[in-house]
């Protein structure tokens, strides 16, 4: 429920919060916080729900948002084992590394569907100011998911 | 952190990455998507909920939350205060939505061979990379693919897609977008493409064809995707050079596609197909 209802945030209220042809994703920076702090398999429904979700309110190819979202869920699942999974600079760089990866395999949906695409000023114009948009939507909504995640992962028991 | 089995992920990652490949090919074979509509169905009352509140300019006045610690009368006179700022949010977003109207119904006065039906943007297309806009009105009320959307200002898009209660409009600003239009004063025609930047290139005027910063760009009505006389924008720069047999010109938009809140659908436009026509044209000569 919480996917959708992020997918209708983005389209109504992310789109205020544009800076230099770039816009936060609020699907791409909480699927990947999600999946770094769980590593489960969840992660990649989110994804896949979190995806559709996006398609169906986009004028764009059906399944584009899916498999870049996914490609996102893999970079967390991967970063997310990693030993310094804990430190706090990991999911900044991964947060980075995930938009640029989520608009290159949007971009190449694009393409392939025949849409026009400028590669160059798409990701001079769009990604690049995305990525940093995104990296300050990360710093919040990380720790946010790791309180969830403790929670459901580790829930108190009373003695 | 729970640990799932690696051999698990990577199957489920593999199956999920199928049905995503599978969505996409499946969308290039279709024009309109049962799951779109689905979700489109589901979502669109949450999106005209979250417009209605979240647009910058209905911000409402927030109240004051310390009033139990002040006296009574104090209290009285603030959340007197605040229900009057309320009331004035409210009212200019009344006279802001009725000049809006106005301008509309000017343009729909100027143009009345046409029907119009009013539709409020209740989002925007989620990727920066593509320009649609998502409109309250489906095809209960009358829309269908390939209607005129325009503004008060001038051409707007087409819709793309209509499911029962929304649906998309493909901006003029899109790169996916081409518009035959006309020079009001040269009668030059042109064909208005849209860029990755917010202006619009009018390509393939002829190289004779006198054309200068400020002219005003209209629809030709050439093809039959748009009604002619439709304002689209003023010419901004011209490009001629002397070894082109074409000239170019950048054209700004009348319309500012960032603040478009209520837009106008011409429901009784026909668009014209002219595939037949175009199509092997010695074979329909008896």
């Amino acid at each position: 429920m919480l996917l959708p209802i992020l997918a209708v945030g983005q389209t109504t209220v992310a789109i205020h919060f544009e800076w230099a042809g770039g816009r936060s994703n609020l699907l791409l920076v909480t699927v990947l916080a999600w999946n770094l702090v769980s590593r489960d398999v969840g992660g990649l429904l989110w994804a896949f729900v979190g995806g559709l979700s996006l398609d169906a309110l986009s004028g764009g190819p059906l399944g584009a948002s899916v498999l870049a979202l996914l490609f996102v869920s893999f970079i967390g699942y991967i970063i997310g084992g990693h030993i310094w999974a804990t430190h706090w600079v990991l999911p900044l760089m991964a947060v980075t590394l995930a938009s640029l990866i989520y608009h290159l395999v949007y971009l190449c949906v694009l393409t392939i569907s025949g849409w026009p695409v400028n590669w160059v000023t798409a990701i001079t114009n769009t990604t690049l100011p995305s990525a940093a948009l995104n990296f300050l939507l990360m710093i919040p909504v990380y720790p946010g998911m790791r309180w969830v995640a403790k929670r459901i992962y580790y829930p108190r028991v009373g003695i | 952190m729970r640990q799932p089995s690696s051999r698990n992920f990577t199957t489920i990652a593999l199956l999920l990455l199928i049905a995503a490949a599978a969505l996409v090919a499946w969308g290039q074979s279709t024009r309109s998507s049962p799951i779109r509509s689905l979700f489109s169905i589901i979502l669109t009352p949450a999106q005209t909920w979250f417009s209605e509140r979240f647009s910058p300019e209905s911000n409402p006045v927030p109240v004051g939350t310390s009033l139990e610690s002040l006296r009574i009368h104090t209290s009285e006179l603030e959340s007197e205060v605040a229900r009057l700022e309320n009331e004035i949010v409210r009212l200019r977003e009344a006279e802001a939505e009725r000049n809006m109207l106005a301008q509309l119904l000017q343009f729909a006065r100027a143009h009345r061979e046409h029907s119009y039906l009013a539709a409020e943007v209740v989002g925007r297309d989620p990727s920066p990379f593509l320009r649609f806009l998502i409109l309250n009105k489906g095809t209960v009320d009358g829309v269908s693919r390939d209607l005129p959307v325009v503004a008060s200002k001038g051409l707007v898009g087409i819709i793309t897609e209509a499911t029962p209660r929304a649906s998309k409009v493909l901006l003029i600003t899109s790169p996916r977008m081409a518009v035959n239009v006309r020079l009001l004063q040269s009668r030059a025609d042109g064909v208005l493409v849209g860029q990755e930047s917010a202006a619009l290139r009018l390509k393939f005027l002829s190289a004779d064809a006198q054309v200068k910063a400020g002219n005003v760009v209209i629809t030709s009505g050439m093809g039959g995707t748009f009604p002619s006389e439709i304002p689209v924008g003023t010419v901004a720069s011209v490009r001629r050079r002397l070894y082109e047999v074409f000239q170019e010109a950048e054209v700004a938009p009348e319309v500012d596609f960032d603040h478009l809140e209520i837009v106008l659908i011409m429901t009784d436009f026909v668009p014209l197909n002219l595939e037949p026509l175009l199509s092997d044209p010695e074979a329909t000569i008896p």
